[in-house]
């Protein structure tokens, strides 16, 4: 797992880490079970302060990411794969869509949609 | 507290020397009549010896801000305060026996000391004029800083040493108050049980009162 | 019992200084950055802590006790730093350990001995021939050697050199993963906080400006630049504290959002440092 966080970012400390951690599960850089560093000594190698670290594990737990055993630890929770999933494909549908309403305005047609999809899919 | 007292002694290996020194000096140097007391000598050199070492010791706390840390450690104020009387003692103890050292050290590499015997009368008078002197000074030590201070312990030290020999000086010079001189030599010199039971109450009710001064003037002090 | 230090109304007057209603609370397992500029009220509040000078009101508990009523107690499991040595400079570094030792019930030789040879003290070396830096380490070899559960430090970096001062950082955040230890740390070198500290508290004028975590504090702030025509009187009153030049102004301000609202895209908003965060606030003061 790979975790690099940027002081010049507008972006949050914390949210950085969320991000990082999230992509290391989707990636399968680490899976169900797998036991993540305690909160202190995240905030020891990152040199942080504790209560951030702190925030972005909560924010993980929040989202079903992973799972906070008392005393034990924090571990990569189980069904998040699927739970991921469904999110994203959620997330896509309302890109879609906003695309589509876009389309409307101008007036592309769904035909001429597909077309377009199809071609920036096979070169993505 | 005997950690202090302890500390106290470690700090000032160099106070040894310089004790060892000053009493070489003392027994070289003035004549057996100097002081009026009989055992003058020895006298001067155990008092201004418990005194160098009494001084020493709140010049070293002082120069190094040592109340700082001795005040941040799990310690009371008042532990603090009753550790500096009772080193007193064993300062008292340290003079008079090098005083006892070095006389017997002189004696046997052949220097004639005089006729001198210590006995426990100039034990007393050791112990009575450095309680005397401290028991004054503590209260002020305790209250404001030695660098304000540190006058007012040197003129307490001359007047307990060299009252004596002032009085002694007044009386030789003076006619018609022979009365008094003989008084005054009763005092110094004979053992009257009496006379020595209530000056020696008198210097312990001191220090007692001069001890509960100096703690309660110490535990409101800021630093 | 999770508050290692409680402090409530606490105030101290001095002829030129006064200390007013200082209250703040350090929980276990964390670390606190206290700042504000020289003279401010860090020292004090510090000796009011140590009992090294007499409140004039106000509460003071460390794990629960009175700091005066259970001081030997308290102190037992106090560690603490300053930024001066107070030490006996004659004496070597072993012959003061041997002094300090005996004072405290919970002495562990064996730490002791670690964190000497970590920071490479010579325990034959008189405290006066040491550096600085070497001193500073010689009193958190002490502050740490004898279990102490809160660890108090004065100004421990000011005159340090800055590798020194991150070694010390790296060592109190090891020392943290053990979750009982709380530190509080005072320092007029914020950006020794900006990485460690989960709380801070800023004080200014004898008064605390805030004590809260840091990442809130870093949050709920922010510079804010723009040009100087968009200040006049009404904008001024919305900024905690302004610094103009000949091109434009940059301004601190705790309602970011209400920023973006008024000026829209003529202004930049950026995360603050808590430099600037102390830097405008007491300039404000001063202005006010």
């Amino acid at each position: 797992m790979r975790i690099i966080i940027s002081n010049l970012s507008q972006e949050p400390i914390y949210e950085q880490i969320v991000k990082q951690i999230k992509n290391s599960i989707l990636k399968g850089e680490i899976t169900e079970g797998d036991s993540l560093p305690s909160i202190r000594s995240l905030a020891q190698e990152l040199q942080i302060s504790v209560i951030t670290t702190k925030r972005a594990y909560e924010e993980l737990e929040r989202e079903g990411f992973i799972v906070t055993v008392p005393g034990k630890g924090s571990y990569v929770s189980g069904q998040n794969n699927g739970l991921i999933k469904e999110k994203r494909i959620k997330m896509i549908e309302d890109k879609l869509s906003e695309v589509v309403l876009e389309s409307k305005v101008i007036g592309l047609s769904l035909s001429e949609l597909e077309e377009m999809l199809k071609l920036i899919y096979e070169e993505v | 507290m005997l950690n202090l007292i302890l500390k106290d002694i470690l700090i000032q290996k160099k106070s040894l020397f310089i004790g060892f020194v000053y009493s070489l000096f003392v027994f070289l140097i003035f004549k057996t009549n100097t002081f009026p007391q009989e055992n003058g000598k020895f006298i001067f050199g155990a008092v201004s010896i418990a005194y160098i070492f009494a001084t020493y010791s709140i010049e070293y706390d002082e120069k190094n801000n040592c109340h700082w840390i001795l005040n941040s450690l799990p310690l009371r104020r008042k532990e603090i305060v009753l550790a500096k009387y009772i080193s007193l003692v064993i300062y008292n103890v340290i003079g008079i026996s090098m005083m006892l050292i070095t006389g017997r050290i002189l004696s046997i590499i052949g220097f004639n000391l005089g006729n001198y015997v210590v006995d426990l009368k100039s034990i007393l008078y050791v112990f009575q004029s450095t309680f005397l002197a401290f028991s004054f000074f503590y209260p002020i030590y305790f209250k404001i800083s030695y660098s304000k201070t540190r006058y007012i312990n040197t003129i307490v030290y001359l007047t307990v040493v060299f009252l004596p020999s002032f009085f002694d000086f007044l009386f030789k010079n003076m006619e018609g108050i022979s009365n008094l001189k003989f008084l005054f030599e009763m005092t110094l010199n004979k053992w009257d049980i009496t006379q020595q039971s209530m000056l020696l109450a008198f210097i312990i009710a001191f220090t007692v009162i001069s001890v509960f001064i100096s703690i309660r003037n110490y535990s409101e002090k800021n630093f | 019992m999770d508050n290692i230090m409680e402090i409530k109304n606490l105030c101290k007057s001095y002829r030129e200084f006064k200390l007013k209603n200082v209250n703040f609370t350090l929980e276990k397992g964390y670390i606190m950055g206290f700042i504000g500029p020289n003279g401010a009220g860090k020292s004090t509040t510090i000796k009011l802590i140590m009992n090294l000078v007499k409140k004039d009101a106000g509460e003071i508990k460390i794990f629960g006790m009175d700091n005066l009523k259970y001081e030997k107690q308290v102190k037992e499991k106090i560690g603490f730093v300053y930024d001066e040595n107070y030490y006996y400079e004659e004496l070597t570094v072993n012959e003061m350990k041997r002094i300090i030792a005996p004072f405290y019930k919970n002495w562990d030789n064996k730490t002791f001995e670690r964190y000497m040879n970590l920071f490479d003290l010579n325990p034959k070396k008189k405290i006066k021939e040491l550096s600085k830096g070497m001193k500073m380490k010689f009193s958190l070899a002490v502050a740490l050697s004898h279990k102490a559960e809160l660890i108090i430090m004065d100004e421990p970096t000011s005159g340090l050199d800055p590798v020194f001062r991150s070694e010390i950082l790296e060592i109190l955040q090891s020392v943290m993963q053990d979750e009982k230890m709380g530190v509080f740390f005072s320092t007029h070198i914020t950006t020794d906080l900006e990485k460690i500290a989960d709380y801070i508290t800023f004080i200014n004028n004898g008064e605390i400006i805030f004590s809260k975590p840091k990442d809130e504090i870093i949050e709920t702030y922010a510079i804010v630049k723009g040009g100087r025509e968009l200040l006049d009187r009404d904008t001024r009153k919305e900024f905690l504290g302004i610094r103009e030049n000949s091109y434009g102004f940059e301004a601190l301000t705790d309602k970011p959002e209400k920023m973006k609202k008024i000026f829209r895209d003529n202004i930049l908003i950026e995360k603050p440092t808590l430099e600037e965060i102390m830097i405008y606030t007491v300039r404000s003061g001063v202005n006010a």
